[in-house]
């Protein structure tokens, strides 16, 4: 009895400490990846038409949905903030904070987490469906490096693409609340924008939008990853493409807090 | 233990592999292949499903690396290079991948071209004539413009054909050439791989299962059987062969052990 109850134990410690490796490994793989992939950046042959391409996808074909969520993220804030606020008898300052939260923390991150969802899953998707097809390996074949031909122009796509959607965000997003001010809830437009511009500064624009940077870099590379690991034929893509997603959408909000935490120190 | 029956030992092989061990995972591949590749010659592995054929030809790009043993490419052991050592030797290779591999985002010409923008500086009259060179060789001149997704499995077959031998290399690899094929096709594919060998007289090494385009192709022929090459030999030498191996897959009769292999993996599997 007691046998079989230490033999249980220690299986799964045993368990345990494989699981425990394999992530370290992984951490290893991915942080090997990453570095050879910003050596990739500077071997000759760049690959000009697939960045074109990852710039197109990413970049362009994202602004709807960040549009939309940005837009809707901003109305709601408007109702919520002139709710909390009118019991302070500060109604008329929804404006403040509705654009603090979306040029803080609301724009940079849900812009993140659209595509991290969009993009991220659809990076997965074609290099595991890549991977599994063996096209990777013939581009290797060919003498020609899988990193710098797909990861490097999903990675400069994504990091530089991001910003640029989340300037888009922030924009929809105080828009969406300056809407609601205006019909729901009787501030004019130019009050509205007074408040707005009276309470954001220079630096809460560049704390929120230097962030987007990362989690761009974040989503392409876990993406790449989740796709360039792929085992296992079709049912591995559907895998990975979970697990970018699910990793992406974590690192992202991790990656906030000590993102946040460095630019309150500066 | 190898059976060798050619008469050309003397000579350096082109692609040399020496007690070549692979294993993924738990699961031994390859246990200590040799096999020997002389250059101008067709070659066929011959080999069931998962006797490690595939595996075999991956080693010979160093697009895997082997656990143990050593892989030689005119006398030069490259088992243990970096990938930057392969680099320089894969201009010298052409592949043709089981399912293809035609990169889905690219149109036909833009697949052809890819290696000779990767290792050469052409102008885009000399590129273009280059890739309705390969295209007319594999019989599918005016194609350029069609996307991978347009195209049968046998077209696919023949541009990935166009693609390994855009560079002009003097190794081309097969891997399965005519699995899913339908017959029509399969013959044309074994056509073109004499043809080319005619005419470019390159080394072939073919990976396959089947017979009939085995023995219409190769000059020698290889069995691979459960990561081991049970029997190398010139085709007449095989097809006249002995070795109760070589008989029993000539017959297509699988032997016991290998079937409780099979079944050892479908229960694995289920698990």
């Amino acid at each position: 009895m007691s046998g079989s109850f230490v033999e249980n134990i220690s299986r799964r410690v045993s368990q345990l400490g494989e699981w425990g490796l394999e992530q370290l490994l992984g951490v290893g793989v991915f942080s090997l990846m990453a570095l050879r992939s910003l050596r990739a950046l500077f071997m000759p042959r760049f690959p000009w038409s697939e960045l074109w391409r990852q710039w197109y996808a990413i970049a362009v074909q994202s602004l709807p949905i960040v549009g939309v969520t940005a837009l809707f993220t901003g109305m709601v804030l408007a109702l919520q903030a002139a709710e909390a606020l009118s019991r302070f008898g500060a109604k008329p300052y929804v404006g403040s904070l509705v654009s603090l939260s979306v040029v803080r923390e609301l724009g940079p991150v849900l812009t993140a987490l659209m595509v991290a969802g969009r993009i991220g899953a659809g990076i997965a998707a074609e290099i595991g469906s890549m991977r599994v097809t063996e096209q990777v390996d013939a581009i290797r074949a060919m003498g020609a490096d899988p990193l710098q031909k797909l990861v490097v122009p999903r990675m400069l796509a994504a990091t530089f693409a991001l910003p640029l959607l989340a300037i888009v965000a922030i924009f929809l997003g105080i828009l969406g609340g300056g809407l609601i001010s205006n019909y729901q809830l009787n501030i004019t437009p130019n009050f509205y924008l007074t408040t707005v511009t009276t309470t954001v500064t220079v630096e809460d624009l560049l704390s929120g939008l230097s962030k987007t940077f990362f989690f761009g870099w974040i989503i392409a590379m876990v993406g790449c990853y989740a796709g360039l690991t792929t085992q296992g034929g079709t049912e591995g893509v559907g895998k990975s493409t979970t697990r970018s997603v699910v990793v992406a959408s974590i690192s992202i909000f991790i990656a906030d807090f000590f993102l946040t935490k460095v630019f309150l120190m500066l | 233990m190898t059976v060798r029956t050619d008469e050309n030992t003397a000579r350096v092989p082109a692609i040399e592999l020496r007690n070549l061990e692979k294993a993924f995972a738990d699961n031994e591949v390859l246990r200590g292949v040799d096999l020997h590749i002389h250059s101008g010659e067709t070659f066929t592995l011959l080999g069931g499903s998962g006797s490690g054929k595939s595996v075999c030809l991956k080693h010979m790009v160093g697009l895997l690396q082997a656990d143990k043993g050593e892989v030689l490419i005119d006398g030069k052991d490259m088992a243990c290079s970096r990938e930057f050592e392969w680099v320089r030797e894969r201009r010298r290779f052409g592949v043709l991948f089981q399912g293809s591999a035609l990169f889905d985002s690219l149109n036909v010409y833009e697949n052809v071209a890819y290696p000779l923008r990767q290792h050469l500086n052409l102008s885009r009259a000399e590129l273009s004539d280059r890739v309705s060179e390969c295209l007319e060789s594999v019989g599918l001149p005016g194609t350029e413009k069609l996307m991978p997704a347009e195209l049968s499995g046998g077209m696919k077959k023949r541009i990935g054909l166009a693609r390994a031998i855009a560079m002009q290399p003097e190794f081309i690899l097969y891997d399965e050439p005519t699995t899913g094929l339908d017959p029509a096709n399969q013959r044309r594919v074994g056509d073109l791989i004499v043809d080319l060998q005619e005419r470019l007289h390159v080394t072939s090494v073919v990976v396959t299962h089947e017979l009939e385009l085995c023995f219409s192709i190769s000059d020698r022929v290889g069995l691979i059987k459960n990561g081991l090459v049970v029997e190398e030999g010139s085709s007449d030498a095989m097809r006249s062969s002995s070795h109760p191996d070589v008989q029993a897959f000539l017959e297509g009769r699988m032997d016991d052990a290998a079937f409780e292999n099979v079944v050892d993996g479908l229960e694995v599997k289920r698990d």
